[in-house]
């Protein structure tokens, strides 16, 4: 039981993570890989100010503005230098991996149990549980929200249709910098969350992360689709059921007895499997 | 008033595939007129079209819109006076918003997108009412995404969005080729109602020589990048499909 609690609370801390990729993929039509060092940097500089005691209130702006400086450095690359997004993304995330370990200025920061949003008296799950269940919930509540506005409406013309949302005064390269910014901001705020879940912040923590976001996306969506769901709101919600059911998922592969070392590949096989029934599916209708 | 002033456009420069859209091309258009731009393929019709939008910058020579040297600007920064109607008739609007979300982009064109949610019900009832008289009875479906409606649907709506905000000038480049007559005549009646309504200085690309032969009151022919032919007044009226036919 407690191996599928943990599964679910993983999920939830993922969750932005998840709304990010849906952002950047979805909204704006950009492969965005920049996300495997955005949630490592956010995950540093929360283990990095914890450790310095600073008050969480100092620690989560400012794991989200790092991140939003990565994702915005990865903008301004792809639309100021007019190199491919995908590339631009490679380029940050490696370069961010410098980055990391010059703020962490060593592998990994171990955290003390008793520091950050989940500590508690009890080895219970109810606060981790509680907490990053409010903190999925408000992210996707806020862009739900934002996504609504007129910027949200901007921003969706422009991974929409470029061409008419230039024509209607959009500044398609200040909103797709924008819309990286807020994306890599969640991403950060995922590994922020997760730092202070696992008790750690190590270099290597978002290797292979865009995966997860992946399939919170690709799972969300198909369950939206299942349930004919429209509206953004009831969207994300789906893209933090998404995210759980995949930790479920692996967490279940683990139950099977799964050798831990071939975690990645059944990581990535779920997604394909996901990705390939969806786009099978499609084809026939 | 759109004035261009000594305009010049190569495509592939300085390459074995060197195309010389434009060749030195002088116009003044009077603030308010419809003026009628017809061609070959190749002429540089589009071309010109998409300097005045702000899509392509020239090579050489200078744009004026209402006095204002506009030469530099791209599309975004122009939209504040010029607004688009293009030839593929999804191109206008964006697929995945609904009509509505449509319209309120539209509305914004030359102010800030801020944080506020604006789709509210006086904007919502606005909308409606310029819907409705449209006649096509969309105004029962402006919460469907507009990819979910016709060609000509949506065509019809984008002509509404250019003027759902203030603007200028009025840019149409074959905005009924790709629609079935009946629809294509809806189309263009709905344009010139709405270019007289709103006095609007207005460009339209055409292949349609009926179209060139009913609307507009001028008519500029581009051959090779230069003008060969430039009628307006009487001249214009006086003008049938057959002897524009013969032009070419």
């Amino acid at each position: 039981m407690e191996l599928y609690l943990a599964a679910i609370i993983q999920g939830l801390c993922y969750a932005s993570l998840g709304i990010g990729v849906y952002l950047s993929l979805r909204i704006f039509k950009i492969p965005d890989i920049t996300t495997d060092g955005s949630f490592t940097l956010g995950g540093v500089v929360a283990a990095v100010g914890l450790v310095l005691d600073w008050s969480l209130w100092v620690v989560i702006p400012a794991s989200m503005l790092a991140g939003a400086i990565s994702g915005a450095t990865t903008g301004v690359i792809s639309t100021r230098l007019r190199i491919n997004p995908l590339l631009s993304g490679i380029l940050v995330m490696t370069a961010l991996y410098s980055v990391n370990l010059a703020i962490m200025g060593r592998s990994n920061i171990p955290l003390d149990m008793d520091m950050g949003l989940f500590a508690s008296n009890d080895a219970t799950y109810h606060k981790p549980l509680l907490v990053s269940l409010v903190f999925a919930f408000s992210i996707a509540l806020m862009m739900a929200w934002m996504l609504k506005t007129d910027l949200g409406i901007a921003m969706r013309a422009t991974g929409n249709n470029e061409q008419m949302a230039s024509a209607n005064g959009v500044n398609i390269n200040r909103m797709k910098i924008l819309g990286l910014s807020m994306a890599n901001a969640l991403t950060a705020l995922s590994g922020f969350l997760m730092v202070q879940y696992q008790g750690f912040a190590d270099v290597n923590m978002g290797v292979g992360i865009i995966i997860s976001g992946l399939a919170a996306v690709m799972i969300g969506e198909s369950i939206a689709s299942l349930f004919k769901i429209k509206s953004v709101w009831a969207i994300l919600i789906c893209m933090i059921a998404g995210s759980m059911v995949f930790r479920l998922a692996v967490a279940q592969s683990l139950a099977f007895g799964l050798n831990p070392n071939y975690l990645k590949l059944v990581t990535a096989g779920i997604v394909l499997t996901i990705v390939a029934i969806s786009n099978l599916k499609g084809k026939r209708t | 008033m759109i004035r261009l002033s000594n305009i010049h456009k190569k495509f592939f420069k300085d390459t074995d595939r060197e195309v010389y859209a434009l060749r030195g091309i002088n116009l003044e258009i009077e603030r308010g007129s419809f003026t009628i731009l017809i061609g070959s393929n190749g002429s540089g019709k589009s071309t010109l079209l998409n300097l005045v939008a702000g899509n392509l910058l020239p090579d050489a020579g200078r744009i004026f819109i209402n006095n204002s040297d506009v030469t530099d600007a791209l599309d975004h920064k122009r939209s504040s006076k010029v607004s688009r109607v293009f030839q593929d008739p999804l191109a206008g609007s964006a697929s995945e918003l609904t009509v509505m979300e449509n319209f309120r982009l539209a509305a914004l064109r030359t102010r800030h997108k801020n944080l506020i949610i604006g789709l509210n019900n006086e904007f919502r009832n606005k909308v409606i009412a310029n819907i409705t008289q449209l006649g096509l009875g969309l105004e029962h479906k402006v919460d469907q995404p507009i990819g979910t409606l016709s060609g000509g649907q949506r065509q019809a709506l984008t002509l509404l969005m250019t003027v759902m905000d203030q603007t200028d000038v009025l840019l149409m480049d074959e905005p009924s080729s790709a629609l079935d007559p009946a629809t294509a005549k809806t189309v263009m009646g709905l344009a010139a109602q709405i270019t007289r309504a709103h006095g609007l200085t207005t460009l339209l690309v055409t292949h349609n020589l009926k179209d060139a032969e009913t609307y507009g009151d001028r008519i500029i022919m581009l051959e090779n990048g230069s003008v060969k032919k430039d009628i307006q007044g009487d001249g214009k009226k006086a003008l049938s499909s057959a002897e524009i036919f013969s032009w070419f």
